[in-house]
């Protein structure tokens, strides 16, 4: 309470104050202007003497945060005093510039440039005394509990002194003890304080590398406790449950591999779909045994989509004159892949194996999923789980981190404890969220308790269905309470949803809680009306038919990306403002934009020049798009505009519709009553009909929507 | 000082008898206005009934109310007439001092020297004479009689023994020991350092009086120490717990379960802001604020409870909800402004202090002070019941526009008239202790509460009686300048509605619960010095607090390794009984740009210990903290961690480890009358007709905690005599600051 954090100020103001006040800083001004041009010369001029020092230490005075003064100054006092000093006269400098920064540090706490010079007196004094420099710092944080300035200042200080006692671990280990109490003493004093909180974190970690499993245990109890008593004090206050969510942990997300699939033999290309978004640091190797031996086949690996080197989707195209024998094998190993998202990591090898002799389909043995894109086979392939032979040629051993987490500082052989801790910190939130039903931040962190609790079952298991269904409430719960962060929840809200109702296309993987696809994929999956915001994990949907997304918020196509095997897309009443993603969505037929936000046609061209560079050449299909009820009608005209924009395309079978199905309807109906009323008037209807679409191949009114 | 023989010429525009409290501000603030005052004072010292003495004076005191002794009246006497030492006397009842044996101080040399058979055989002298007898008596069997300061106790010993009827009852008396005398010896010898108040009370860091202080500048003749702790006594446990009555408090506590702290909170968080959320309470506007608060905030624990009453109270035990949040939000809003704490305490004894500089204001705008100043006769014109003018006892003839006086400088037929419409009588019960540690450890400046209906008063008794109000206790220490650094002074008071009963079967079984009373088999034990010294060394080792609070912090280890070596030693040696919390005066309000001053001077003093530490050891290591001896002998105990953790564990639970007493040394205790007509006006309006029309009349100091009513009522009554100006604006800066 003692600081001015979170505390307005309002001055109001006679005007014949603000009157005095401003004479009073244009005269500053004019000071600090005049003593800007001295600098200047001092700099033009190279001077390095008693005169160009002090006009840098009036400048600085007046402007701590003026960074480049504090350069000059320094080089002024190397070059001018320092290099020509022994080492009494070098001490006595530094000690005088330590006592300047100090006296200014106390008018402006929160300097970087004065905390940065003050580090640079230390590091270039024979005998620093940085014991003198941590009781400096604890008056900082005695004065300002929160001023990070302090703390960071703080951390360096225990680094240096570490640094002198390097050899004798029993000191730092004190001192990290030490530094431990310094921050209890801090939270005790105002517990809303991120940099005592985070500060004890890391000394946490530092701490428990020497203690055994009991007393890492009893200190974590420890620390629930405390913080427990923070919340429950001021559930309002972010820093404590931000230390509580560090405390409780997340388990590390492995990188799942959800299967491999070949999409052409001639040339043999090969689809391997993971459950996210990830890098590649080594191509996978594929390898085909040729006469009964194995040599690896040259290809190249490209994730799908406009930036082929990050995706959820990797295929690899066999390089022009390659030959292949009966049997292909990928194999990926844990080092070949890393997670966009931080600390996921492929738990394991996968190989797969690929018989290339039955490419005759009707032969392939049932195991093998047959999807058919346009005109070529799509094959899944086998999964084979490690261990499996490294490239140079030794078994790679499983990971050794059978460890389950328990905590941020614990961990145990089984789930159990995990579980069990979920358990107890769940219920004790739900206890607080019956007093305090209004309250963001409980509602968050028993999101994310549940979420961790789901990672311990298995995802078709009764208990992950609750914890979905429940998590959804909760975001909507949050999204009325806190609508300021309502995109944030609904993106989060996108996620479960998401996950629950994909479930038909994902099992679990042997290793859990590693996921794979299901052995029977369904062609079609219908999403309207799902509240959805964007497409979480569309590699997901590789093996998918027709997917309805009628009235959602989705705001980006970019996932139709993965959609390799998708014939109807439909996206009406979205949030789309432009078309993304298509080039690899070949077996595309139809794609519904209607009412959508797509406001230049630009941005619908622009997605079929990809497309056309893709597969659809290959395969000839065309596409028909529904684009009724877009800005872009209004915005720019129909036909006309579309004529000049369609040369960029080219001629490559894309149906444009821009009236919405609807009018069409209504339209027809009325063209029919008036064919049959009036038969003078028909070459009229005729060119009526030719507005509403580009090309009238098919029948007009053709598809499953969501209307 | 102005010209005295003008003053018969001058019609003043007030004239204002008595400074207490209340008359000091309604002076300064007239005279601020420009008016001219006239303030006199019967007594020799400023403060009236909130006067502050050393313990000479605390004795002279009580001598000459105890002496006073009302007589009935002469119906012919004039009833113009002030008989203020009659009316001061009248308003003091059950004055008794206690002065008591602790054999310990004299370690085995301990003798008692039998009165009873002096008494008697001069029962017939006068007092002169008896306590002559009584005096050469204790002299011969005495042999430490050498010192000015012993000789004076064995004069005052003798001549509380030698009277009979007297208030401060003889009976103590019939005989004294040798530590009595040594005791007293010592209080003489450090009677200077004392600076007991008569009416104590604390200040509410953000309440109307400190505002009030701060906007008229006054304050900066002020310093203060913050209360530490308020404690309350739970009848059920039959202990003293420290309240957790702050955010910080509240987190640390051990006491509340995690739900309870949450519902506390929840009723804090809207306490602060309760004028905007009429809806939640004004159901139970005239309801008792405890209803309120347990059926609409479900605070029904025991514990919160008390919290809530630690916070809330305010002197008032029947408080509405309207009145309970009044001052809870006064409390809240206290909190933090100048540390972690709602209440402030002047330094060097609070009323008279406070007395003082309102004086000094008045003083330095033509204020004319006259203490000591006789006052004879009240003259008023009957007819057009005006009040004229006063004459003191030169017979010069003080004349003003207005008077401005408590009850004691009435006339006595004045003082008739009011003493008629009193209905209802209200009386303080006081006692001023002298102990020789802190009743709550290293915590040195707190209160405490027993709530009404808490103690029984007459343990072992039928019918048991329990205290009809809450007593309440304040703790000060060195710190605050109003006794040496190693005594304590215990102000125990309780509000009480009838003249029957004294002050000390009032107050007793409070005191009882505190401190070790010699010769009281139901006070605490006396302090064995083996468990003094035990403690002691657990307090050396452990930093902790050997308090028998549930609510402890961890021990708080500065951060600084340099630094917490030189922290146990401190507490080792005593000097934390100084009081922890330094002085401030009320600029330094907590917040960066007016703090840094004083940390600069810290700092540099800091930097100087710094650099005398290093230079033998550079980064003096933690010392080697012992494990508790509750904790089993665990296997890791190379390990400095696992025990630090044990250790905050340990601290924060209930500590078992016994308190040293303290033990009573003396004792006054007296009562005192509050009654005043009940009458419908607002405070400070009214005029009690036919009193004279413009004479305002001051209530007397009541029993509360604060000084805020009393406040409001002084701006009341300059905002009657002078409804155009400005009550105390701020004064400009003295050019002259060594003008003490």
């Amino acid at each position: 309470m003692a600081s001015r954090h979170g505390q307005k100020k309002v001055k109001e103001e006679a005007p014949e104050l603000v009157k005095a006040r401003e004479e009073r800083e244009s005269a500053i001004l004019k000071d600090y202007l005049g003593l800007k041009e001295i600098l200047k010369e001092v700099i033009d001029s190279q001077k390095r003497d008693n005169d160009a020092l002090k006009v840098t230490t009036a400048l600085l005075r007046k402007s701590p945060d003026y960074y480049t003064v504090w350069n000059v100054r320094r080089t002024i006092l190397k070059e001018g005093f320092l290099d020509s000093a022994d080492d009494d006269t070098a001490n006595q400098i530094y000690t005088n510039e330590l006592d300047f920064v100090q006296e200014n540090l106390k008018l402006n706490p929160k300097s970087y440039w004065m905390w940065n010079h003050r580090r640079w007196c230390l590091e270039h004094m024979s005998q620093p005394r940085w014991d003198r420099e941590l009781g400096m710092v604890n008056k900082f944080l005695e004065i300002d509990s929160r001023n990070f300035h302090g703390w960071d200042y703080r951390r360096y200080i225990i680094r240096q002194l570490d640094l002198v006692d390097k050899e004798a671990s029993d000191k730092v280990l004190d001192r990290a003890q030490a530094e431990f109490d310094f921050t209890t003493n801090k939270i005790h004093k105002n517990f809303s304080n991120y940099s005592a909180w985070h500060n004890r974190s890391t000394l946490l970690g530092k701490l428990a590398e020497a203690m055994t499993e009991e007393e890492k245990e009893s200190i974590v109890d420890n620390e629930f406790d405390l913080v427990k008593n923070a919340i429950y004090t001021d559930p309002e206050d972010q820093s404590a449950w931000l230390y509580d969510l560090w405390l409780i942990g997340r388990e590390q997300k492995s990188i799942s591999v959800l299967g491999a699939s070949v999409i052409s033999f001639h040339p043999l290309e090969i689809v391997v779909a993971f459950d996210q978004t990830v890098k590649l640091r080594n191509a996978f190797t594929v390898s085909t045994r040729l006469e009964h031996v194995a040599v690896p086949l040259e290809g190249e690996w490209k994730a799908t989509g406009s930036d082929a080197s990050l995706g959820s989707v990797w295929i690899f195209q066999q390089a022009p004159g390659a030959v292949y024998g009966p049997t292909v094998e990928v194999l990926i190993f844990t080092e070949d892949v890393c997670a966009v998202r931080a600390g996921s990591t492929l738990q394991s090898a996968v190989c797969f194996e690929l018989e290339t002799l039955n490419q005759d389909l009707n032969e392939i043995s049932g195991q093998l999923t047959r999807l058919v894109v346009g005109k070529n086979l799509m094959f899944d392939v086998t999964k084979r789980i490690g261990p499996v032979a490294g490239p140079d040629g030794t078994i790679e051993t499983q990971p050794s981190s059978s460890k389950h987490l328990v905590t941020s500082l614990t961990s145990s052989e089984s789930l159990e404890g995990r579980v069990e801790l979920l358990q107890r910190e769940i219920a004790s939130v739900r206890e607080l969220i019956e007093i305090e039903p209004d309250c963001k931040w409980p509602i968050q962190i028993l999101s994310t308790l549940l979420s961790e609790l789901r990672e311990t079952v298995s995802i078709h298991s009764m208990q992950a269905k609750d914890i979905d269904d429940e998590c959804i409430e909760l975001q909507e719960k949050l999204i009325s309470i806190d609508p300021l962060r309502q995109e944030r929840y609904e993106d989060r809200r996108t996620q479960l949803v998401f996950d629950r109702e994909t479930l038909s296309i994902i099992k679990d993987s042997k290793r859990f809680p590693e996921i794979e696809f299901a052995p029977e994929q369904p062609r079609e999956l219908d999403l309207a009306m799902r509240g959805l915001t964007h497409i979480p994990t569309s590699s997901y949907f590789i093996h998918l038919h027709s997917l309805n997304l009628d009235s959602n918020a989705i705001k980006s196509t970019r996932f139709l990306r993965n959609l390799l095997n998708v014939r109807r897309v439909n996206l009406s009443n979205n949030l789309i403002e432009r078309l993304e993603g298509v080039q690899h969505a070949p077996s595309l037929e139809f794609l519904n934009l209607e009412n959508n936000m797509i406001a230049k046609w630009e941005d619908v061209v622009a997605g079929f020049v990809f497309w056309r560079e893709g597969k659809l050449a290959r395969t000839g299909c065309s596409v028909k798009v529904l684009l009724g009820l877009n800005p872009v009608i209004e915005n720019e005209g129909g036909e006309n505009v579309l004529e000049q924009r369609w040369e960029d395309v080219g001629e490559v079978g894309i149906e444009i519709q821009w009236k919405s199905n609807e009018l069409l309807l209504a339209e027809q109906e009325e063209l029919e009553q008036q064919l049959q009323g009036a038969k003078d008037d028909g070459g009229e209807q005729g060119s009526f009909k030719m507005d509403g679409n580009r090309r009238v191949s098919t029948t007009v009114v053709e598809i499953a929507t969501g209307h | 000082m102005a010209d005295l023989d003008s003053l018969e010429t001058t019609v003043f525009d007030a004239i204002i008898l008595g400074t207490g409290f209340t008359q000091t501000i309604v002076a300064a603030a007239l005279a601020r206005a420009g008016k001219t005052v006239l303030h006199l004072d019967e007594n020799d010292y400023y403060g009236g009934e909130s006067g502050a003495f050393g313990f000479k004076e605390l004795l002279t005191w009580a001598d000459k109310v105890a002496a006073e002794v009302p007589t009935d009246e002469a119906s012919n006497e004039d009833p113009d007439k002030i008989e203020f030492a009659k009316l001061v006397a009248k308003a003091y009842d059950h004055l008794e001092i206690q002065l008591f044996s602790d054999p310990s101080v004299l370690e085995g040399k301990e003798q008692t020297i039998d009165l009873g058979s002096i008494q008697e055989a001069n029962k017939n002298g006068s007092l002169d004479d008896r306590t002559k007898a009584l005096q050469e008596h204790i002299t011969g069997s005495y042999s430490g009689a050498t010192t000015k300061e012993s000789k004076e106790a064995i004069q005052i010993l003798a001549g509380w023994a030698a009277q009979r009827n007297s208030a401060t009852t003889a009976s103590n008396f019939r005989s004294i020991t040798f530590s009595q005398i040594a005791s007293l010896e010592e209080l003489f010898k450090s009677s200077r350092k004392y600076n007991f108040d008569l009416s104590p009370k604390l200040l509410y860091s953000r309440g109307p009086l400190t505002n009030l202080l701060i906007s008229s500048g006054i304050g900066k003749y002020l310093e203060f120490k913050l209360l530490e702790r308020t404690a309350v006594y739970e009848s059920l446990t039959d202990k003293v717990e420290m309240m957790p009555t702050s955010k910080e408090d509240v987190f640390v506590s051990k006491a509340l379960s995690l739900k309870e702290k949450r519902l506390l909170m929840k009723f804090l968080q809207f306490a602060v802001d309760y004028k905007n959320q009429a809806e939640v309470w004004e159901d139970y506007k005239n309801a008792p604020f405890t209803q309120f608060v347990q059926n609409k905030y479900g605070l029904t624990d025991k514990v919160l409870t008390a919290v809530v009453y630690a916070i809330g109270f305010d002197g008032n035990d029947n408080a509405t909800t309207t009145e309970g949040l009044k001052s809870v939000k006064v409390y809240l809003q206290s909190l933090g402004r100048y540390g972690n704490s709602a209440y402030l305490c002047p330094l060097y004894g609070v009323g008279s202090e406070l007395a003082q500089a309102f004086c000094r204001v008045a003083a330095v705008y033509g204020g004319i002070y006259m203490l000591q100043h006789g006052l004879k006769n009240h003259n008023v014109d009957q007819e057009a019941n005006q009040w004229k003018s006063v004459i003191d006892h030169t017979g010069q003839v003080l004349k003003a526009n207005q008077l401005i006086c408590t009850r004691e400088y009435l006339s006595r037929g004045m003082d008739a008239y009011l003493e008629a419409r009193i209905l209802n009588r209200s009386y303080v019960s006081h006692c001023i202790l002298v102990t020789d540690r802190s009743a709550f450890g290293e915590t040195t400046l707190c209160k405490t509460l027993f709530p009404m209906g808490s103690l029984v008063l007459n343990p072992g008794e039928k019918p048991e009686r329990t205290n009809e109000h809450t007593i309440s206790v304040l703790q000060m220490c060195g710190g605050t300048m109003s006794c040496p650094s190693d005594r304590f002074i215990l102000y125990i008071w309780a509000e009480s509605d009838s003249a029957q009963g004294s002050a000390k079967e009032a107050l007793t079984a409070a005191i009882r619960k505190l401190v070790h009373i010699p010769g009281d088999a139901l006070s605490l034990k006396a302090p064995t010095t083996a468990a003094a010294s035990s403690v002691a060394a657990a307090v050396a080792n452990e930093g902790s607090k050997p308090v028998h609070s549930l609510d402890e912090a961890p021990p708080a280890t500065t951060g600084s390794p340099a630094s917490t070596s030189d922290n146990a030693s401190a507490v080792a040696s005593g000097s934390g009984q100084d009081g922890l919390q330094p002085r401030m005066s009320l600029d330094q309000e907590m917040d960066m740009e007016t703090v840094r001053q004083e940390i600069l001077k810290a700092e540099k003093k800091l930097f100087d210990e710094s650099t005398e530490s290093s230079s033998s050891t550079p980064v003096p290591s933690r010392p080697s903290t012992p494990a508790p001896p509750g904790s089993s002998g665990s296997t890791s105990s190379s390990k400095p961690l696992s025990k630090m953790f044990q250790k905050s564990k340990s601290a924060g639970s209930l500590t078992t480890t016994p308190l040293i007493s303290p033990v009573a040394l003396f004792a006054l205790f007296y009562k005192r009358t509050t009654s005043w007509p009940r009458v419908p006006y607002p405070i400070g309006s009214e005029k009690l007709k036919p009193l004279p029309e413009n004479l305002t009349l001051l209530r007397p100091m009541d029993h509360s905690l604060d000084f805020e009513e009393a406040t409001e009522e002084a701006r009341a009554i300059f905002e009657r005599l002078c409804p155009d100006a400005e009550f105390l604006p701020p004064t400009p800066e003295p050019e002259d600051n060594s003008s003490y």
